[in-house]
């Protein structure tokens, strides 16, 4: 039996050769996710953005009826090691008209009368004053950092600084 | 004890074939990882090289006509106001003269008109059927039902880093391709080493899948493109899926090569790299983010102006997805490194990763 000891090492040796390769994913990613509060209420389907201060991809996430988001990174769930610029946006407010039926197939009569419409006035004044104050998104100041293992950071935002 | 010896030399112990026979199956177990990788990287080789194609075909087009093409043009239809793809305009210099002489034949003033661009086969029309192995990106999955799209394209044009489509013509884009209008290398003023001219965009799979899927119904901010809405149709359960409404299954974004709609020919660099492709209504949307896209693993390819080929990493600083878009004239972008490699007249200072 001694003499299969260098077989089952070197079997051994093989598949921890083979496991190293299958980490996968992205190293400098951590996963994130908190909740959202407005004024001490939740937010529900607001739109939270982590944009790295040294560059890179943002990661995104939207909350739920609860308040609580995830952040995406790419295809995966994270957001980049580092310090970031934090965003948080309605997105409900900005909703797209009923979308047109795209299943009418091309040989359909009512396709090429799809074609010619105008769709401009569909698309006006969807856009409505976002809840959230401008110091939270397009004027945003708040900076979080993210740090290796699992981070649960929770926005308090409030409407009026003071309040 | 002599011949005991001899007989010893010429014979293997089991210790000794079962170490030999671990051996290569640790050369096996290492090397076989490393073809699948291969395979993949030669498909991207080709789709770089087929990329490569379309950026000398520009060229030589700008050489002849001392402009680039467009992306799309009318005026050739035989019925209503048809937008063809600025496509049919390189097909002689990437050797498919042929065609594009039979295209010319029919094309208004001279001829009766060309048929719709989605059309097969109609009335004994062939030109529009065909397959162009360098059109094709060998990395994307095939389409699966093909009954729309007459000749399948991976490759697009890059309209800038803005996702506002309008049908009438009356704006300038942001990027080197534009509708109705032929923009020359002297109008690139960031450099033609730092401006995309055509990216590949994926199309094949499924039509909820963030690679070759697309979102409809996918809003605006106060007519300026965000892309955080269409991020926003990312599946928070599953990132490599989408949610809500999305494309008809027949209807993928690389189906038709001669149909000039932004749905089927462009490639705007506002959500980042890798990033799912949304419309906001279907085909004939205003607003239309798609963006580089592919199945190469970590980015997607692309040929600048100069006709260099690079690939972008998914990676690549996008900026924040929550900044809307400039939609018309000079001025930085919004999009960090990737919104800046679109404007030909952004004046960012920036380089291809």
């Amino acid at each position: 039996m001694t003499s299969m000891r260098p077989v089952l090492l070197l079997a051994c040796a093989s598949a921890a050769f083979l496991l190293c390769g299958c980490g996968g994913g992205y190293d400098n990613v951590a996963p994130v996710s908190g909740t959202v509060t407005l004024d001490g209420n939740p937010a529900a389907n607001v739109m939270v953005t982590f944009t790295p201060e040294g560059g890179g991809v943002a990661s995104s996430g939207i909350t739920d009826s609860k308040g609580k988001y995830e952040l995406i990174y790419i295809d995966a769930k994270g957001a980049q090691i580092g310090r970031h610029r934090v965003a948080v946006t309605t997105i409900s407010g900005m909703k797209a008209p009923e979308a047109l039926p795209s299943e009418i197939r091309s040989d359909d009569p009512r396709y090429a009368e799809m074609m010619n419409q105008d769709y401009a006035a569909q698309s006006a004044a969807q856009s409505k004053a976002d809840p959230i104050p401008a110091k939270y998104n397009t004027q945003t100041e708040l900076m979080k950092d993210v740090v290796k293992g699992s981070n649960e950071i929770n926005l308090e935002l409030t409407t009026d600084g003071a309040k | 004890m002599r011949t005991l010896l001899a007989r010893r030399r010429f014979a293997f112990t089991l210790v000794e074939l079962l170490v030999v026979i671990a051996i290569i199956g640790v050369l096996v177990a290492l090397l076989l990882p490393a073809v699948q990788a291969a395979r993949e990287a030669a498909r991207r080789s080709q789709c770089s090289n087929n990329l490569k194609q379309f950026g000398l075909a520009n060229h030589n087009y700008h050489d002849t006509y001392k402009k680039f093409t467009t992306n799309h043009q009318r005026r050739f239809e035989q019925n209503g106001d048809r937008m063809y793809s600025g496509i049919i305009g390189l097909l002689p210099f990437m050797e498919q003269g042929p065609l594009y002489d039979q295209m010319q034949s029919r094309a208004r003033p001279a001829g009766p008109g060309l048929p719709d661009p989605w059309v097969r086969n109609a009335g004994g029309w062939t030109a529009w059927t065909v397959t162009i192995d360098s059109f094709i990106c060998p990395s994307d999955v095939q389409i699966s039902d093909i009954g729309e799209s007459p000749c399948p394209v991976n490759y697009k044009f890059c309209v800038g880093d803005s996702v506002r489509w309008n049908h009438d013509d009356r704006e300038d884009g942001r990027g080197i391709f534009d509708q109705m209008r032929w923009r020359s290398m002297a109008d690139v003023t960031d450099g033609t080493s730092n401006t995309i001219l055509m990216g590949e965009i994926a199309g094949g799979g499924a039509p909820n899948a963030v690679i070759g899927g697309v979102a409809v119904s996918v809003g605006h901010s106060s007519d300026r493109g965000q892309p955080a809405l269409c991020l926003a149709r990312i599946d928070p359960a599953n990132p490599k899926l989408l949610t809500g409404a999305v494309r008809a299954s027949f209807r993928p974004v690389t189906g038709r090569a001669w149909d000039g709609r932004p749905y089927f020919q462009a490639l705007a660099t506002a959500v980042r790299p890798n990033g799912p492709q949304c419309q906001e209504h279907s085909v004939d949307s205003w607003f239309q983010y798609g963006t580089l896209s592919s199945y190469h693993p970590g980015g997607g390819q692309v040929v600048l102006a100069d006709g260099a080929t690079r690939f972008i990493p998914a990676t690549i600083d996008a900026g924040n997805p929550v900044n809307l878009s400039v939609e018309t004239g000079a001025g930085f972008s919004t999009f960090g490194v990737w919104g800046a490699l679109g404007t030909h007249q952004g004046s960012e200072s920036v380089q291809v990763p």
